[in-house]
């Protein structure tokens, strides 16, 4: 079994998840309007920035603004979770993200080289600030990242290579980022508004988050990573399929052996654009699952892109420690073809497990099923 | 199911097809531009393709030239370095010094993520099953072969595809994939990235 021994959310709400989840139950929202000129954009967006001032973690080298914002969630994740060394050689770390430091391209850090673009680099950077002797792994699935990250993550638990893997999921707001999904159309000048008719497309923002895995079973109440699963659209690029053929067939699998009265709640990609809620409509309806309440957080963060699937999971699972089902921030009136449960506020629960669904560029689609059990 | 093992090499200069070597005109993106248009042709989605997509069309088309697969019996993963690092400095490259330039193409900017090279294969294919991709510092066999066989703790697929492929940039790259189905050893994928 793969329990979650420790995690963190560093975002615009809070410098960890007991506050990030704080400000998301007092209805917060992260979300505000950010100058074009702050950027170096032509329009303004509304997004959501994480204060770095007030990030907290020890640095023993030279690091850019986002390997702060990673080491920072690392750092308060490892509190509290002595069961896991970060410096052992049965420890792997693996990160999230889709573009890392791309922004040293642009704007370059005294005493960073710029080959700390490359991905691999700014992973060990990472692994190197807590003495880790392994070879970083980065998962750069689009805005799946998170979720395919946690699901590699089981795998090399569960075939034994390592026994402990710490994900971290990290983006940042850039430029590079911003301008590319304006030219996309896809930016919101509102906040967005998940599953809803008005919806006008998806906010951005920024986060680290953190979820440390492990073999080692502890006595008491383990949340798990139970299953899990990866599938393509085959059908384009850079949006969805619209018969949401890769959502559904990765929930297929995701929930093959498990009772669907048993699932608390989908939290869904809910990015908020026409087509991304549709699709998810479209397969949540055609998995059979249409009678499960579906929430999405973006309305609190806007996406965080390769952090997404870490930070929503952990929220999720500390709403349901709390018997709670989170509400979907913007949603009123439903705006997709078929039936779903959206929540759209504060709701009881005493299920114990869930599904985190995602969908991405490139056509790729993941849900896993998290569950919450005693372990012997 | 039959029993299949291929493997393919290229870099800027060659192609190794089963480690035969394919007759290929000139280098670089030229090389497959050329390959494209005397060994598959028919697809002019494969013209707006970035440096990256190409390679990898190039590779999983020759792979599975002449074989009848169902797309939903393959799980792709690839591993690279430099991810979509060429296309990133292009689109970077759009981006003037003020607010006022011009807004970038969304054209190029879809090609700034490495794991959209494993959708141009899977819309190719009809591939449904799992596409993943990876970013490792080097080309290290062992690795990239424990990643390619992850898709083997899903229960769907019978075939597994990919594995290393970095494009420094348009004329400088490198692709050692695989196409092997499930019964494959981890020591055999490690052989052939070796190679």
């Amino acid at each position: 079994m793969i329990s979650i021994a420790g995690v963190n959310i560093t975002s615009s709400l809070g410098l960890t998840a007991r506050d990030t989840y704080a400000a998301v139950g007092r209805g917060q929202s992260g979300l505000s309007l950010l100058k074009g000129d702050f950027l170096g954009v032509q329009e303004d967006i509304i997004a959501s920035r994480v204060d770095d001032t007030l990030l907290s973690a020890p640095i023993t080298e030279r690091v850019t603004r986002l390997e702060r914002m990673a080491i920072h969630s690392v750092s308060d994740a490892m509190k509290g979770c002595n069961a896991v060394d970060p410096a052992s050689v049965d420890t792997i770390f693996i990160i999230s993200t889709t573009k890392g430091n791309i922004d040293i391209l642009e704007h370059p850090v005294d005493g960073v080289p710029t080959s700390r673009v490359a991905l691999s680099e700014m992973a060990s950077v990472i692994a190197r600030e807590f003495n880790n002797p392994n070879k970083p792994l980065v998962v750069s699935n689009a805005c799946i990242s998170g979720v395919a990250a946690i699901l590699t993550a089981r795998r090399l638990l569960a075939t034994g290579v390592y026994k402990n893997a710490i994900v971290v999921g990290v983006d940042e707001l850039t430029r590079f980022t911003v301008s590319g999904f304006q030219s996309f159309k896809a930016l919101s000048p509102e906040e967005c508004r998940p599953f809803d008719r008005n919806r006008t497309g998806l906010n951005l923002g920024e986060a680290a988050a953190t979820m440390i895995l492990t073999t080692k079973h502890r006595s008491g109440e383990s949340w798990l990573v139970e299953n899990g699963a990866v599938r393509n659209d085959a059908n384009h690029i850079s949006g969805p399929s619209r018969t949401g053929e890769g959502s559904y067939r990765a929930l297929q699998e995701a929930i093959k052996d498990c009772d669907i009265q048993q699932i608390a709640v989908i939290n869904a990609h809910g990015t908020a654009t026409p087509y991304n809620d549709e699709m998810e409509s479209i397969a949540i309806d055609r998995a059979g699952l249409s009678a499960v309440p579906v929430n999405a957080l973006k309305g609190f963060f806007g996406h965080t892109l390769g952090a997404a699937g870490v930070l929503e999971s952990i929220l999720t699972m500390i709403s349901l420690d709390e018997g709670i089902l989170l509400p979907t921030r913007g949603y009123t009136n439903s705006g997709v073809s078929r039936p779903l449960d959206v929540v759209d506020e504060v709701r009881p629960t005493s299920r114990r497990a869930f599904v985190k669904l995602m969908s991405g560029f490139g056509g790729c689609n993941a849900a896993l099923l998290f569950r919450k059990e005693a372990v012997q | 199911m039959k029993t299949i093992l291929r493997q393919i090499y290229i870099t800027s200069r060659e192609v190794l097809l089963d480690r035969k070597p394919l007759e290929v005109d000139g280098n670089g993106r030229e090389m497959l531009s050329n390959i494209y248009r005397s060994m598959i042709g028919g697809y002019p989605k494969f013209h707006k393709m970035d440096p990256l997509c190409r390679l990898g069309f190039i590779a999983a088309e020759l792979l599975l030239k002449g074989l009848e697969i169902d797309g939903d019996e393959i799980a792709l993963t690839v591993v690279g370095r430099d991810g979509s690092l060429a296309t990133d400095l292009r689109h970077q490259s759009t981006l003037g010094a003020d607010s006022e330039s011009l807004l970038p193409s969304p054209a190029i900017f879809v090609y700034t993520l490495p794991n959209i090279v494993t959708g141009e294969v899977a819309i190719r294919h009809n591939i449904h099953g799992e596409t993943s991709c990876y970013i490792l510092n080097e080309c290290e066999p062992a690795d990239v072969a424990r990643l390619v066989m992850l898709p083997l703790m899903d229960s769907s697929p019978r075939y597994l595809l990919g594995g290393w492929i970095n494009c420094t940039s348009a004329d400088d790259f490198e692709c050692r994939w695989v196409l092997a189905d499930v019964s494959v050893s981890v020591n055999q994928l490690i052989e052939i990235y070796k190679q």
